[in-house]
């Protein structure tokens, strides 16, 4: 089993719902993040190409709940760990502040809670989760971009809030954020050549991004 | 990276205590520098235990550290076993010191055992998230650091040490175990400066490892200025680092200790001792300019976050 988040780029608006919705879910602290929303761009479409001739979109970047996770690797006493539902977490209890694995980790999304002294990062809403949730990111996604499922059965599972148009009768907020649409009838069409993940490093990112027409600017593949 | 005193000076002092007993260990194996022993094995136990305290001061929770500490993968795990394994043959070896010569199979032991800790050193920053350290190159470095400042204070010791009776008969007195070490120092100064150089031809050339997106924004951060990898890595040379680089690493860490190593054969006495140890003083600024370089640089492949 490997949880993860599959963000469709395509409809991603840059709301910020779901760095906001993640503060107030997670008590993350003033100044820190457990996921970012990075606007990439405006880079030219073609070699010398200018304005207009430009395209953006939108990255979504936290804690890629690897595969091999390299901050789990040089953890000294196995406080980053991984568990059996793929997700990385910290045991807070076993933590000594040694941020070797806020080094060890390629996308800089660990960083250290100089309150508590310890390392944090995107759980993944592990509290959510365990219950049968989606992740808050995922819950309150402005655009119905995040899908959140089992990477082993494949991404074209993976659940979201349902959307407005998919409801029958009742389509209000609580409704939909009651039941479930799946990525594969929700989303436009896409080619697997058209799925992207963040720089790999020997880690593998478990988190997965569909841009379609656009040039992928993060690395990776 | 922002810069990370603690560690930097636990990688110095853990550089002079290795190199110190590396080089103490070598002349026992070679049956030579009786009467340096004791001093180096002092000097380098004192390194040890301040480069030990260097690291605890790392630690946000020294109070946690043995508690569930020992993941085998992890290079600190890895430090605290090598750490430990070379103060028992330290203080072993002081012992045998203590009780007259020591045997030539200790001070092999005593090489073998601080260059294994400086390769377990260095290879705990060998991350695959940070191209600048994920290299050989700091081995050789780390290597040639631990050479250089231990060559440097076996070289003062002997300049100060009184000819053992023993070793006078033969031409194995104190002045050939000074002349050894200044030969020492000299060739660890060497080491230095190519480890230097190959690191300004190969830290240019990591310019593809970062990955770019060309231009972007982040709202959390409204004002700041985009970060540039790659920019800063093809112009560290002649950028922000480049006077920490030549000035502080080249001249003082690697071509005036060379210098000192080179012209000291022609002082003697306290004189001597102390070009010896203003060498190994500017041996150890140098080290620590470059570890310095080596946290600005240390960026991550992916630093947009």
């Amino acid at each position: 089993m490997q949880y993860a988040i599959v963000t469709d780029l395509n409809r991603c608006v840059g709301c910020l719902n779901c760095t906001v919705a993640c503060k107030a879910a997670n008590s993350v602290d003033i100044g820190s993040f457990w996921i970012k929303t990075l606007r990439i761009g405006p880079n030219p479409k073609f070699e010398g190409a200018v304005c207009p001739d430009v395209e953006m979109y939108f990255l979504t970047v936290q804690c890629q709940h690897c595969e091999k996770p390299q901050c789990v690797e040089v953890c000294p006493t196995q406080a980053s760990h991984k568990r059996a539902d793929g997700t990385v977490q910290i045991d807070k209890s076993k933590c000594i502040g040694c941020q070797f694995c806020v080094m060890a980790c390629p996308y800089n999304v660990r960083y250290l809670n100089e309150e508590e002294r310890i390392v944090e990062k995107c759980t993944l809403c592990e509290q959510k989760i365990a219950q049968g949730e989606l992740p808050q990111c995922v819950m309150q996604c402005g655009a119905r971009a995040r899908f959140f499922g089992d990477l082993e059965a494949g991404i074209e599972s993976f659940e979201g809030p349902a959307e407005p148009s998919q409801m029958e009768e009742d389509k209000s907020y609580e409704k939909c954020q009651g039941e479930r649409s799946v990525l594969g009838s929700l989303l436009n069409p896409h080619k697997e050549s058209e799925v992207y993940s963040l720089p790999d490093v020997g880690n593998i990112p478990s988190f997965k991004f569909i841009l379609r027409e656009r040039t992928w600017q993060g690395g990776g593949r | 990276m922002e810069l990370q005193w603690p560690l930097m000076f636990f990688t110095l002092f853990i550089c002079l205590g290795t190199g110190t007993f590396g080089v103490a260990g070598l002349l026992a194996g070679l049956n030579k520098a009786k009467e340096i022993q004791i001093p180096a094995v002092v000097v380098s136990l004192i390194a040890i235990v301040l480069g030990g305290l260097a690291s605890f001061l790392h630690l946000e929770h020294w109070d946690r550290a043995f508690n569930g500490f020992g993941h085998l993968t992890s290079g600190i795990t890895q430090e605290l076993i090598g750490i430990v394994v070379f103060a028992v043959v330290a203080i072993i070896y002081l012992v045998l010191a203590r009780r007259g010569a020591v045997p030539a199979w200790a001070g092999w032991l005593a090489l073998i055992v601080s260059v294994v800790l400086v390769i377990i050193m260095s290879a705990s920053y060998g991350m695959s998230a940070r191209p600048v350290w994920d290299t050989p190159l700091l081995w050789l470095y780390y290597l040639s650091n631990a050479a250089l400042s231990g060559a440097l204070v076996v070289l003062a010791i002997s300049a100060l040490a009184k000819p053992d009776a023993e070793s006078a008969k033969g031409s194995q007195g104190s002045s050939a175990i000074f002349t050894l070490s200044a030969k020492l120092a000299l060739g660890a100064a060497v080491l230095t400066l190519i480890a230097l150089l190959a690191y300004a031809v190969f830290i240019p050339s990591l310019s593809p490892s970062f990955t770019s997106v060309g231009n972007y924004f982040d709202p959390t951060q409204p004002t700041k200025v985009m970060d540039d990898p790659q920019g800063m890595l093809s112009g560290f040379l002649t950028g922000d680092q480049a006077l920490l680089f030549w000035v502080g690493a080249l001249v003082l860490g690697a071509l005036v200790p060379g210098a000192a190593a080179f012209f000291v054969t022609r002082q003697q006495g306290t004189t001597a001792a102390s070009t010896a140890g203003v060498a190994a003083l500017c041996a150890l600024a140098g080290a620590l300019c470059f570890r310095v370089v080596l946290y600005a640089l240390g960026f991550s492949v992916f630093v947009f976050y």
